[in-house]
């Protein structure tokens, strides 16, 4: 409890909500995010809607996924941005030497800074509940689900953003920190398909053995796509990634945990880890 | 007491601070002075935890804050030349931010904002946005933001610097204040007549190494072999007889006839000067002003730190 407080009373989140909501940035960035996700959300009903006035099941579902998925992507492109200029801007302003000699600890500084960016987050999602709420209007979707599904898109914004957090910390201009970090990002999500699948299939050709495309192929699970897909999938009963980890000789499917479960708590601990990693590279005086 | 041992600090090969020994009294106003590049920010950083020693030992009520950093957060304010400040933020947020940083009960801190701004004259900018003030007003705020822990010593790395004559006024009535309040100060700049009124010590430092510490008046009795003495007469009267006395004598020399005075350098002893005043009179010169001339903390300074440039050239 007393942590939880501590984490709350942060001076640095109350310091960083007040200077972010002080200026006209945030509300057009927001505003962008609504404009985004609503236009995509109209797109689709019009298009799956067709020219027929009959009900169709299948429309909520599939809004509500392309809603879910215009937020991760989103959310993808702008949690690294805002979390890989944390440190290094701070760097930049000359501040960044009178933060390091209080007596907050380094720890307690990047959670500050992590847990302002989540704070923006959660106001987005907050946001974006009316455009959700064409969904529920055509039902399909329990509140349930859709809660669920946002505290999974919390754990994977926690861990892109202790990424973004990382960078900034090692890197003296935040300019450096956002394109590392995006590149980062892209060659874990798109790039980690190709070099996974094709590392795998080369070495199990050249070592005529199913055990190392086994071994990679189990690690498409902690995809950021693959999950994505897992979520959306668990939600119609099914789990494509066990039914891809049965293919490459691993049995994992049942009806309660899914690979979007796991990953929350992977997104979780790489994020802990992340967070501790920049904590060590912010501290100034170090015993020789 | 604050004791500097045998402080060593090195980038890459280059040594910045090479065995630096000091010792600043317990509420004294420090003098750090020093060429450009002689270590004095290095060794302020190291003081304040921001860079690691490479060797040697900081004594702060003592305790080793090199070994025990985790100590320099409660003893130490400091405030460095340059630094920036938060946009869209008011001065009493930007210090109550502070003030949480350093872990001041959050009921304590309205009453803790009142009183720094007071000290530093700030009150009725309490509410004004910190990047709407004008630099000497930043200055004296980042002064207050030093000042949120009540820390026993402040560094203040130029806190003059780029100041108009007036706020450098008001930041040296300030730092008067502090000292009466029983703060340790050290502070270093490169305007040495103001040191030189401000301090009651001086270390002056040059390639890392101390060159001289100690009250200004031992660092200046120590630096003058000799005593200097003007001559004034009444408008200006009588100075080459002056120069042909003082010739005459063996215990003087460097004898140099100004428009409006003439200076000399003394080795003899009182009674020798006392028949040398009235042999001037004597042979009636209109004498005004017979004293001796104190030499500054800029003489000291460019004797210490010249050596050095002159053997490198």
């Amino acid at each position: 409890m007393n942590k939880i407080k501590t984490l709350l009373n942060n001076p640095i989140v109350k310091r960083e909500i007040k200077q972010t909501f002080r200026k006209a940035k945030i509300f057009w960035i927001m505003a962008a995010y609504l404009f985004a996700l609503a236009g995509v959300s109209s797109v689709v009903l019009g298009s799956v809607g067709g020219s027929s006035n009959a009900y169709d099941p299948v429309l909520p579902s599939v809004m509500y996924f392309v809603i879910l998925g215009m937020q991760m992507l989103l959310l993808t492109l702008i949690v690294p941005i805002t979390t890989s200029t944390a440190i290094s801007g701070e760097k930049e302003r000359q501040t960044f030497d009178l933060l390091i000699i209080t007596k907050t600890s380094m720890y307690d500084i990047i959670m500050g800074k992590m847990l302002s960016s989540l704070m923006i987050v959660c106001i987005m999602i907050v946001l974006s509940m009316p455009v959700y709420a064409v969904v529920f209007y055509y039902g399909g979707v329990s509140v349930l689900q859709f809660l669920l599904n946002q505290i999974y898109m919390l754990c994977y914004v926690a861990m892109i953003g202790s990424l973004g957090i990382v960078f900034s910390s090692v890197m003296k201009k935040s300019t450096a920190a956002s394109i590392a970090t995006i590149a980062l990002i892209f060659a874990i999500t798109i790039g980690a398909w190709m070099f996974i699948g094709m590392v795998g299939l080369m070495l199990s050709a050249i070592f005529r053995t199913k055990t190392l495309l086994k071994i990679f192929g189990s690690l498409f699970i902690f995809n950021p796509i693959v999950s994505f897909i897992s979520m959306i999938d668990s939600q119609m009963g099914s789990d494509i990634s066990w039914d891809l980890l049965d293919e490459i000789g691993f049995s994992f499917e049942n009806d309660f945990i899914y690979c979007w479960h796991i990953n929350m708590i992977v997104y979780i601990f790489i994020s802990h880890l992340l967070i501790k990693l920049a904590a060590k590279k912010i501290a100034p005086v170090r015993k020789k | 007491m604050i004791q500097i041992e045998n402080l060593t600090k090195y980038y890459g090969k280059f040594k910045a601070v090479d065995g630096l020994t000091l010792e600043i009294p317990d509420g004294s106003v420090f003098g750090f002075v020093g060429p450009n590049g002689a270590g004095k920010t290095t060794t302020m950083k190291i003081m304040a935890g921001l860079l690691s020693a490479s060797g040697g030992r900081i004594t702060i009520d003592g305790v080793d804050i090199i070994e025990h950093p985790e100590f320099i957060g409660d003893k130490v304010g400091y405030m460095p030349d340059f630094f920036g400040a938060y946009d869209n933020l008011r001065a009493d947020e930007y210090l109550e931010f502070y003030a949480g940083m350093y872990k001041v009960p959050a009921d304590e801190q309205p009453r803790l904002i009142d009183d720094l701004l007071e000290l530093v004259d700030l009150t009725e900018k309490k509410y004004a946005y910190v990047d709407s003030l004008s630099r000497g007003m930043k200055q004296r705020l980042c002064l207050a933001r030093s000042l949120v822990h009540d820390p026993a010593l402040l560094i203040l790395d130029e806190p003059a610097s780029g100041l108009d004559p007036r706020a450098r006024f008001e930041m040296k009535e300030i730092l008067k204040q502090l000292k009466d309040l029983g703060k340790t100060v050290i502070i270093s700049s490169h305007i040495l007549p103001e040191l030189a009124e401000m301090c009651t010590h001086v270390g002056i430092i040059d390639h890392g190494v101390v060159k001289a510490t100690g009250s200004i008046n031992e660092i200046m009795q120590n630096m003058q072999k000799e005593q200097v003495f003007s001559i004034k007469t009444m408008e200006n009267q009588g100075f080459d007889r002056i120069r042909e006395i003082l010739l005459e004598l063996p215990f003087t020399s460097d004898i140099s006839v100004h428009t409006d005075e003439v200076v000399f350098s003394y080795r003899g002893d009182k009674e020798e000067l006392s028949r040398l005043v009235g042999n001037i009179v004597a042979k009636g010169i209109p004498l005004v002003s017979f004293a001796e001339k104190q030499g500054n903390l800029e003489d000291v300074f460019m004797e210490l730190t010249g050596d050095e440039e002159n053997e490198q050239n």
